[in-house]
């Protein structure tokens, strides 16, 4: 955690510097008028604002994994399912998310389901994909092994092909916490009903520009908190699967 | 004695070109046997078509077990198991005793990255006889060993058979593993390749590294299996 840290103050002192050169608040706002701002912003009102981003990320972590890894394994075990669905995936990883936004306001209008809808779909085709490649790295060996031995039901999934697996869920859940956080802020902005990207839209609306830089910061940091936080719970459960 | 394993007119092909051809062999239950012979004779694949891993290409195999425990020439552990989940994943049995059995106590715990060459081929075995199998079948399964760790393997092996007599087959290219593990030694050699010779070892209370008798017949095995042609090469 220090070197990030170190990082984060780093950058912040490069904000400072550029702020004083630019020398001009309107474009860019040095540290301390942005967190003079932030005193200010911060109210009941941020605080629902950030958990319902929060709620939102949780959301699409969730989806993405269980509905990524879930397909995925289908995919990955079936060849025939994989090339029925593959073109699917492959178009929703190539669309842009604008494409998806007339769609999304028609299907759910404005609030939360649109942003979860959003990011979700950002990640699930690589997800999908991701878990397809874990399956087919599945030892054979160790398949052949567990077929001589009779190896069957909970026991194979859960000792042999999850396990296997593992590396593959750790880089989806890597990949999702990592992008997560900015997709749904993102998608917030565009057809939210409320949170952080829906407060930015405000911001940017009002032409309050500390408040877009605020607001930005208290994003990057639960971005960079939150992704930390779920490395670190992975590392710990993924030490039953994942030999050092 | 009820045979355990029967095969007749036993062959296997790989594209097109036949690796083995009528091979009739018949294993009585509790008996040892070891097949001898070059690399790519066959000898795996024998072992794979008995533990229903593979098909042969013509004949049939009869095996006569409910349980077959086969020792992989690599130990096939899986990595992030501990060596106690490892051989619970194939069986529910209390594995103490064979540990103890196999000086592994002290590792059940550890994962096989934390364990030697050695000890993961120890818990191979130990995975193989958990199952408490009629027929154990064992791919080369000292071949990466050294000489004193495969002396007490062997001794090992040797006091659990004496426990519980179980039918096995020891695939090997060397004579002298032959004659320390098995009964009888069935020859392979030629191509495709052919049962040569069934040769009868000496009593296992009568047989140890160094004996002159098992040296001389290793000495002779090793003049014989020169003499034939060599088999298909993997």
């Amino acid at each position: 955690m220090k070197r990030p840290l170190l990082g984060l103050l780093g950058a912040i002192a490069l904000w400072g510097i550029a702020a004083f050169f630019v020398d001009t608040p309107i474009i860019l706002p040095g540290p301390a008028e942005t967190l003079a701002r932030l005193a200010i912003m911060a109210d009941a009102a941020l605080f629902s604002s950030v958990v319902s981003s929060m709620g939102k990320v949780l959301a699409v972590l969730c989806i993405v994994v269980c509905l990524g890894v879930g397909l995925g394994m289908a995919l990955g075990l079936s060849p025939a399912l994989h090339e029925a669905f593959r073109p699917l995936l492959l178009a929703a990883q190539a669309m842009p998310v604008i494409s998806w936004l007339a769609l999304v306001v028609f299907a759910f209008g404005i609030g939360w389901r649109g942003p979860v809808f959003i990011a979700s779909l950002a990640f699930l085709p690589s997800a999908v994909f991701t878990t397809v490649a874990g399956v087919r790295h599945f030892e054979r060996d160790l398949v052949e092994m567990a077929d001589l031995y009779g190896v069957r039901g909970v026991r194979r999934w859960r000792d042999l092909y999850l396990g296997s697996l593992a590396p593959f869920m750790k880089a989806v859940v890597d990949t999702v916490s990592g992008g997560a956080w900015k997709a749904v802020l993102v998608a917030e902005y565009l057809c939210g009903g409320d949170g952080l990207g829906v407060r930015i839209a405000w911001a940017r609306q009002m032409a309050d520009v500390e408040g877009v830089y605020a607001l930005s910061l208290v994003a990057v940091l639960l971005g960079l908190l939150g992704e930390w936080g779920v490395r670190t719970a992975i590392r710990g459960a993924g030490r039953r699967w994942i030999p050092s | 004695m009820d045979p355990v394993l029967t095969a007749r007119n036993l062959g296997a092909s790989f594209e097109g070109e036949w690796v083995f051809r009528s091979w009739d062999v018949s294993i009585a239950r509790g008996e040892r046997i070891a097949l001898l012979g070059r690399s790519g004779c066959g000898k795996t694949t024998f072992l794979r078509i008995a533990a229903g891993l593979a098909v042969p290409s013509e004949g049939e195999i009869r095996v006569r077990a409910s349980r077959v425990g086969y020792v992989f020439q690599e130990p096939r552990l899986i990595p992030w198991l501990s060596v106690r989940r490892n051989l619970a994943f194939v069986s529910d049995r209390d594995p103490s005793a064979i540990l103890a059995g196999l000086n592994l106590s002290d590792a059940a715990d550890a994962r096989p990255h934390e364990l030697s060459g050695g000890m993961k081929q120890r818990v191979n075995l130990a995975r193989a006889l958990l199952t408490e199998p009629d027929v154990l079948l064992l791919d080369e399964a000292f071949s990466s060993l050294d000489v004193a760790l495969k002396l007490r393997l062997f001794s090992d092996l040797e006091g659990l058979w004496r426990r519980n007599p179980f039918a096995s087959v020891t695939v090997t290219h060397d004579p002298r593993d032959a004659l320390l593990t098995s009964d009888r030694i069935l020859l392979i050699g030629g191509a495709p390749a052919r049962i040569l010779r069934d040769i009868p070892a000496p009593l296992s209370a009568e047989r140890s590294y160094g004996d002159p008798g098992v040296v001389a017949l290793e000495a002779a095995i090793l003049r014989e299996l020169s003499d034939v042609s060599p088999a298909r090469q993997s």
